[in-house]
């Protein structure tokens, strides 16, 4: 059975009202539950997931695709509004995203946001259906050198979030590399910064670091001033809640490579749809014809990450789907449910099983359509929650943020990694220091760790094992362009800056 | 300059007051260089604290952590040891460039927003935050909800609206009702009740 065939013969097994009934189901439940804060995609799945496993497998695992896309547009959801990302990958949204929420365009963010996932993930499950066997051979050929250099590259992208100083911009960064050594090391079992405090054996909360240095430093920033007006206007108007016919042109080109930016780093295990999210979203910097807005409530810079991080759920199914490694915390729930189902993924799958793989596929699609009409209009309900004073919104922030940490590991230890990490964050912004390089660093602090040192145990310490494979040898090389271009175009910057005073 | 000086003489009334307005005044010159003494006191002192940081976590990092393992491959301290000693770098780097880099000598560098009141009052928030979280395990996260509810009601925002001290007040219930009974997170009922 070639792909075409598949594909329709899944549409064909997946287009029943029982299972579009289950898939619309999944979709509400998804966003509904992945909307609150700390509540990302695995724990939703995680969560409702003895929803799903009591139908047959196609039918279930419908459902499951549209809990997760669900999940996934619920996670935006509270990025843009409040400031809270609910995954890792919801970081990058939360920096333009908030900033439009701000300007009183919450809407159309939010409307950018699901229309981008749509097209990207679209994008991303086309690329599933016709490209995973070629992909899955270009993911077996990386190895730790190869991701090592991947990850290197990776930080140094990182740096191009710092805003105005890439000095505080380096530093957010190595304090977020530093926090993410803390906790027990894989390769020796050795307690790392520690204390003695149990809690920190498995490392910091990425929920409590990320929800305590974007939601509540924040929080803290916003109530400086005491003011009986809300924080952020909301327009009146219907059509000024969703994006304009002018926004979804100028977004087009940011959720289209975000779309195959996503896809393509999805294929890659390890932590995805992050850096899918925030390459994309460097590129659509470079490539946009207002580069200048980015930061400040840009349309492209919602479009950009939130195409990625929809589009990598493709590439994520390659690995999974073909060779069953799960490429993030979402790919290990669902690669359970299979085993579940009693379906091992591996490439005799879609040979094994191809009734069930096609229906999970087509459903991916379908997921991708029954997201964009349910939550399209439910846009301006979500934008008018900004009208709420923020005399009572605030604290309502602050509470969601301590259930969300808290629900993550049931542990009060982590509540009060919250506050910590909340103080953390205002002291940042008050000093002017860039939080989003901290909390990315943070997360790809631990793969960058292994894959260096395991690249070093496999060719005894000798650091030419990078330049001796090709992608890591073409990886590297483009880690060296990207840090000249930095110091220099920064300096050239600066250098214009001082000869217009001068003038 | 002078061209620029006549359109401004022979701008309206109105336009004059809006053109002095956006002028700035000697008070302005002088709150700006304050303001900018201040940013850089604050980012000079700021890198010595991440340099004295990093020396204290590099020292750390080579008395309680191996940096190589048995086969001289990278230990568990290798990665903290080149951490740290970036840190110290960047630290001492960022003192210096706020020292002795031309824009924050000539005052040019963007001034740090650092108004008492306001840090004052995020810190009262924060103060709120941590007495709810330090009461979580042993009043639970209804009281607990409700003392920092309490807190924002009556000590930092003073809201005399009745709607508003009511919605405030019926929020931690709302958010037990909805993790809780609903979706069955269990949240922490309190260890002096239970």
């Amino acid at each position: 059975m070639n792909a075409l065939e598949g594909l329709l013969h899944g549409l064909e097994s997946a287009i029943t009202p029982t299972n579009l009934l289950w898939l619309i189901v999944g979709c509400l439940l998804g966003t509904l539950v992945g909307i609150l804060p700390g509540l990302g995609p695995p724990a939703t799945i995680a969560i409702l997931l003895p929803l799903a496993t009591g139908f047959n497998p196609a039918t279930g695992l419908i459902m499951m695709a549209g809990i997760y896309y669900g999940a996934k547009y619920g996670g935006s959801t509270t990025s843009i509004l409040l400031n809270i990302p609910g995954e890792s990958s919801s970081v990058v949204t939360c920096i333009d995203g908030y900033e439009m929420a701000k300007q009183g365009r919450a809407g159309k963010a939010l409307g950018i946001a699901a229309i981008g996932s749509f097209v990207a993930g679209t994008l991303g499950v086309i690329g599933l259906t016709f490209l995973a066997p070629l992909a899955a051979d270009v993911a077996v050929n990386f190895g730790p050198p190869e991701y090592s250099a991947l990850m290197v590259f990776a930080l140094l992208l990182v740096i191009m979030l710092a805003g105005d100083s890439m000095l505080k911009g380096f530093i957010a960064m190595f304090i977020g590399l530093f926090l993410s050594t803390i906790g027990t090391d894989l390769f020796s079992g050795a307690q790392r910064f520690t204390g003695d405090q149990i809690e920190l054996a498995g490392g910091i909360e990425f929920i409590a670091l990320s929800v305590g240095i974007f939601a509540v430093g924040e929080v803290l920033i916003n109530i400086e001033d005491k003011t009986e007006k809300q924080l952020f206007k909301v327009p009146s108007k219907m059509r000024e809640l969703l994006p304009s016919r002018q926004d979804i042109k100028k977004s087009t080109p940011a959720m289209l490579q975000g779309g195959i930016v996503g896809f393509l780093i999805g294929i890659l295990p390890g932590a995805g749809s992050t850096v899918a999210s925030f390459v994309s979203y460097i590129i659509a910097k470079k490539m946009s014809k207002t580069p200048e807005e980015f930061g400040k409530g840009s349309i492209e810079g919602v479009a950009a990450p939130e195409a990625a991080n929809n589009s990598e759920t493709g590439g994520a199914m390659v690995p999974l789907l073909t060779m069953g490694i799960p490429g993030s915390g979402t790919g290990a729930v669902l690669l359970g449910a299979l085993v579940l189902y009693g379906l091992n993924p591996g490439p005799l799958l879609f040979h094994e099983h191809a009734d069930v793989v096609w229906p999970i596929i087509a459903s991916m699609y379908l997921g991708n359509i029954a997201l964009l009409v349910m939550n399209l209009p439910m846009v301006p309900f979500f934008a008018k929650l900004l009208n709420t004073p923020y005399k009572v919104l605030y604290p309502a922030i602050l509470l969601i943020s301590v259930v969300g940490v808290y629900s993550v590991n049931f542990s009060i230890f982590d509540v009060g990694m919250l506050v910590v990490f909340g103080l953390l964050g205002y002291v940042m912004r008050k000093l002017d220091i860039p939080p989003a390089p901290l909390v990315l660093a943070f997360v790809l602090g631990p793969i960058a760790e292994n894959a260096i040192r395991q690249s070093l145990l496999l060719s005894n310490n000798s650091p030419i094992i990078y330049l001796q494979r090709p992608i890591s040898a073409t990886l590297i090389g483009l880690a060296v362009v990207l840090l000249v271009v930095l110091a220099f175009g920064r300096g050239r910057k600066v250098r214009e800056q001082v000869v217009e005073i001068d003038a | 300059m002078e061209h620029e000086i006549a359109r401004r003489t022979s701008d309206s009334g109105a336009d004059a007051a809006e053109e002095l307005e956006a002028e700035p005044s000697p008070a302005d010159d002088r709150d700006h260089e304050r303001e900018a003494r201040l940013t850089r006191r604050v980012h000079v002192v700021l890198g010595l604290v991440i340099a004295a940081l990093g020396a204290w976590l590099l020292y750390k990092s080579r008395t309680e952590l191996e940096f190589r393992g048995a086969n001289n491959e990278p230990g568990p301290g290798y990665l903290p040891v080149l951490l740290t000693i970036c840190l110290i770098g960047l630290g001492l780097a960022l003192s210096a460039v706020w020292l002795w880099g031309p824009q924050a000598r000539s005052g040019e560098a963007p001034t740090l927003s650092l108004s008492v009141r306001g840090i004052g009052r995020a810190l009262l928030v924060w103060l709120a935050l941590a007495v709810c979280a330090f009461l979580i395990e042993p009043l639970g996260f209804l009281v607990a909800g409700e003392v920092l509810v309490l807190l924002v009601i009556v000590v930092i925002e003073r809201i005399r609206s009745i709607p508003l001290i009511i919605t405030l007040v019926l929020l931690p219930p709302a958010m037990y009702f909805l993790f809780d009974t609903l979706l069955e997170v269990q949240l922490p009922g309190g260890t002096l009740w239970y």
